[in-house]
Formats: C-alpha cells, sequence, structure tokens
C-alpha cells in the first residue's frame, strides 16, 4: 500500500476544513497534510481499541456498537454521543429499506405469479389452436 | 455579573496550570484571558450542538464527505481486524468528518489569537498541545513544530518546564480574538429546527466579524459559564 493510499484524500480532508472556517480564511499545505495524517491516526487510534474488545470477546467482526464503545472508552464522549445518534439513525434506516423491499418483492411475487398463469394460459390456447389446426388437416 | 476578577480555570482549553514558581508575562492580565477562553468555549459549545442537530436531519447515509473504501483500508491496516460490518466505515465517516472539524476549528482559534488569516502547521500544533483527548496526536506534530510556536509567539508566551520534561506552553494572554471580535450567535434556522441554509454556509454565520472592538462580542444562548476546559467532552 503507497503512502497515498494509507491517508484519508487530501481533497476531502481540504474541503472539510474549507467548509467550517470563515470565507476570507486561507490554509496551507502544509496544514492541510497534517490534519490528513491525525484524521487516519484517529480511524487507527479508535479501530485499535474497537478490534481490541473483539479480539475479547472471540469476535471476528468490527461493528458500530464497537465504534461506540472504542469512542466512549477513549474519553470522545462528544464523538460518542455524536456517532451513538448517527448510529442509530443508520439502522432505523436500514430497517425501514429492508421492510420496504421486503413488502415490493412480495408484491413482485403476486406479479410474477399473475404472469405466469398469464402464460399459461397463453401458451395453452396456442397449443389448442395447433392441435385443432393439424386435426383439420389430417381431415 | 463581573467575570473581571475570576482567575481563569485551570484545565481551560486543555492548558495545564503554572507550575510552581513559575511567572507568567501577559499583556492584559488573565481577565481578558479568561474573556478569550470563554468565548472560544462557547464556539466549541456551539459547534457541537449543531452537529447533533444536524445528524437528526441526516437521512442520506449513501452518499459521504470521506470514502468509505478508503476508510474501510486504514482499518485493515490493523492487523487484528478481521472482518468489518458495513455500518462501521459509515460512522467512521462521520466520526472522522466531525473529527476534522474541530480540529480545525481548534487551530483557527489559535491563528485568530496571532491575528493570522491562514491556517498553518503549528496552529494544529497548538490544537493538539491544548486538548487533553487529541494526547493521542502528539508524535504526528514534531517536537520542533511545537518550540517553533514558541519562538514566533516571542515575549508572549512562557516557556515551563516539567517534572515529565515536557515543557508547557502558555498562550499570550490579553490577546483579543481577531481585529474586530467575533460574532457568535445561533446558525440561521427556520422555527422546527432545520437549517434554512447549507451547513457550510450556516456556520459562517458563527465566524461574522462584528464592527466592535475586540471585547464587543455578542454570545449565542448555547454557551456555559466558562468553567471547565475546552475538550468540551463531558
Amino acid at each position: 500500500m503507497t503512502d497515498e493510499d494509507r491517508l484519508l484524500p487530501i481533497a476531502n480532508v481540504g474541503r472539510l476544513m474549507k467548509q467550517i472556517l470563515p470565507s476570507n480564511a486561507k490554509i496551507s499545505k502544509e496544514a492541510k497534510q497534517t490534519v490528513q495524517e491525525c484524521a487516519t491516526e484517529f480511524i487507527s487510534f479508535v479501530t485499535c481499541e474497537a478490534s481490541e474488545k473483539c479480539h475479547r470477546e472471540n469476535r471476528k467482526t468490527v461493528n458500530g456498537d464497537d465504534i461506540w464503545w472504542a469512542l466512549s472508552t477513549l474519553g470522545l464522549d462528544n464523538y460518542a454521543d455524536a456517532v451513538g445518534r448517527h448510529l442509530h439513525k443508520y439502522r432505523e434506516a436500514e430497517r425501514e429499506r429492508t421492510e420496504h423491499n421486503k413488502g415490493s418483492n412480495d408484491s413482485g411475487n403476486e406479479k410474477e405469479t399473475n404472469t405466469r398463469s398469464d402464460v399459461q394460459n397463453q401458451s395453452t390456447k396456442f397449443i389448442r389452436v395447433v392441435e385443432k389446426g393439424s386435426s383439420s388437416s389430417a381431415r | 455579573m463581573d467575570t473581571n476578577n475570576q482567575q481563569p480555570p485551570p484545565s481551560a482549553a486543555g492548558i495545564p496550570p503554572p507550575p510552581p514558581g513559575t511567572t507568567i508575562s501577559a499583556a492584559g492580565g488573565g481577565a481578558s484571558y479568561h474573556h478569550l477562553l470563554q468565548q472560544q468555549q462557547q464556539q466549541l459549545q456551539l459547534f457541537w450542538t449543531y452537529q447533533r442537530q444536524e445528524i437528526e436531519q441526516v437521512n442520506d447515509f449513501k452518499n459521504h464527505q470521506l470514502p468509505l473504501a478508503r476508510i474501510k483500508k486504514i482499518m485493515k491496516a490493523d492487523e487484528d481486524v478481521r472482518m468489518i460490518s458495513a455500518e462501521a466505515p459509515i460512522l467512521f465517516a462521520k466520526a472522522c468528518e466531525l473529527f476534522i472539524l474541530e480540529l480545525t476549528i481548534r487551530s483557527w482559534l489559535h491563528a485568530e489569537e496571532n491575528k493570522r488569516r491562514t491556517l498553518q502547521k503549528n496552529d494544529i500544533a497548538a490544537a493538539i498541545t491544548r486538548t487533553d483527548i487529541f494526547d493521542f496526536l502528539v508524535d504526528i506534530v514534531p517536537r520542533d513544530e511545537i518550540k517553533d510556536e514558541a519562538a514566533v509567539l516571542g515575549g508572549g508566551m512562557v516557556v515551563a518546564p516539567t517534572a515529565s520534561g515536557v515543557p508547557y506552553y502558555y498562550p499570550p494572554m490579553g490577546q483579543p480574538a481577531g481585529p474586530g471580535g467575533m460574532m457568535i450567535g445561533r446558525p440561521a434556522m427556520d422555527p422546527n429546527g432545520v437549517y434554512v441554509q447549507p451547513p457550510s454556509q450556516a456556520w459562517q454565520s458563527v465566524w461574522q466579524t462584528s464592527t466592535g472592538t475586540g471585547d464587543d462580542v455578542s454570545y449565542g444562548s448555547g454557551g456555559s459559564s466558562g468553567q471547565g476546559n475546552l475538550d468540551g467532552q463531558g
């Protein structure tokens, strides 16, 4: 993995920094690079704590609750609070999406059944027509 | 209530209290420094209040300010990490966004103290050294950077040796926050609490410069008494 690959993209970092500062503010390239490194270290730092928790509990997958727990444990209370709310909203949205998909799948299945029976009816009619034709020609 | 006689809180801005026998040279005394800390504290509280309200408005979990694939790569760099759930990078995208914003604000406050409009590396260094919760970042900013900062500020900055061998740094006191002070108020909202402006524009109202002097600052309603540190953590 190259140096750039192990860091968050500097363009995204710069955009976020610009977003929060007054319009007349300028940001040096060095400052952007430093924040870029800090943000990457932040992810590694929290991931390490979350991963250790998973290891202790004999789990293989790092999930949202582990990240929330890691932020709380590391004293990043504001982040834990914000991430907790975000996680709750995300799970709510996912549940709604799943239910919506399930609903549309059910109606899709009904349509599919109807289509199938239509096709069967049509093919039956077609067979009858063919049979009629062949019997009349036999006469 | 007259706050001019109050001493600055010991843990304000994550700056440790001066060790015994240390003298602090200050241009305007502790009162205006306390005023500055109070002002910064309120800005940071306003920032977190604003971000919490923003989270309540979020409905789109598909688009993020930071790329999920890159976040996942950084997580995977830890050898102990085996599998990552889909929600983990999404949460990190949010947490990381907040982290970048907070670090930038804290750095900007330092740049303003020094009457600069360009954010420099030493501002990031100062924000890290002043904030307890950013201790894990001390290795990213070289020691020289912190020394440089002390040199740039000259007489206003006092370096005090400590038992741990790491010096304490005190920012110059009595400096106004910016050339004309800051207008601090809640971002524009409609009656339902939904932001009228896009986030970046709404937040800009916090930085609006008032026409008065450095002391002529109007505060938002969400501030505290200025006690406690600037971390805003708990």
